[in-house]
């Protein structure tokens, strides 16, 4: 059992980091599982764990290992997942309000879900839940010079990917980049 | 048909975060302090 104590050092510790954690657990739950549900699950695993992890530079990069084990636990569980790209574009759609955009955001999602695992997360962890380089280097337990190289490849594999790099490609060549990305 | 300019990388990463749901830190206090 957590005492009162640890759960207000606890709180005390996450606060400047709720925003950016809600950002992560969105971004990486965003057609998979409900992304509350992700959150609440991955602060009470650090709460129980408060304790025992004494050295609290530690219990970030903790909680986002925490975060990831349990996206991956719950996309196993997922038996088609055909199915989960169709229920994702209706979520985006019914969100964003516009069939277009949500296309697209679709497209950007599968795109991320591309990449390789380190980049991917350095690129959500930095670009879009808003760590700084030092958190996102100290959180993949890699130096900041790895961690910002892999947050610049992972943009540029992006843009490629999303045919922005101004390039100009054939329609088949755009086509096929679409399909790789789409089925 | 109108043919549109497709969104850039920046303007979808911007469209994501439209998509962060409204979690409060009042909640999160809430489910410490009721979790045992």
């Amino acid at each position: 059992m957590v005492s009162t104590a640890s759960k207000t050092a606890f709180l005390a510790w996450y606060q400047p980091y709720h925003q950016r954690l809600l950002r992560y657990c969105s971004s990486r739950a965003f057609g998979v599982m409900d992304a509350e549900d992700l959150m609440q699950e991955a602060i009470l695993a650090t709460l129980a764990n408060w304790d025992n992890i004494k050295d609290h530079s530690k219990l970030l990069a903790y909680m986002m290992g925490v975060v990831n084990n349990l996206v991956r636990n719950h996309r196993r569980r997922i038996p088609f997942k055909g199915k989960l790209d169709e229920e994702r574009l209706a979520q985006l759609e019914s969100k964003l309000g516009d069939a277009e955009k949500a296309l697209e955001v679709n497209i950007l999602l599968k795109a991320i879900g591309q990449l390789p695992k380190e980049q991917a997360e350095a690129l959500q962890l930095f670009t879009i839940s808003g760590f700084s380089i030092r958190e996102t280097a100290l959180i993949q337990g890699v130096s900041e010079g790895a961690a910002k190289t892999r947050i610049s490849r992972a943009r540029k594999t992006l843009r490629r990917l999303l045919a922005e790099d101004g390039q100009r490609m054939s329609i088949a060549q755009r086509l096929q980049i679409y399909a790789s990305i789409l089925l | 048909m109108k043919n549109k300019t497709p969104l850039t990388l920046s303007e979808r990463l911007a469209d994501l975060l439209k998509l962060v749901p409204e979690i409060t830190f009042e909640q999160v206090i809430s489910w410490v302090f009721e979790a045992e």
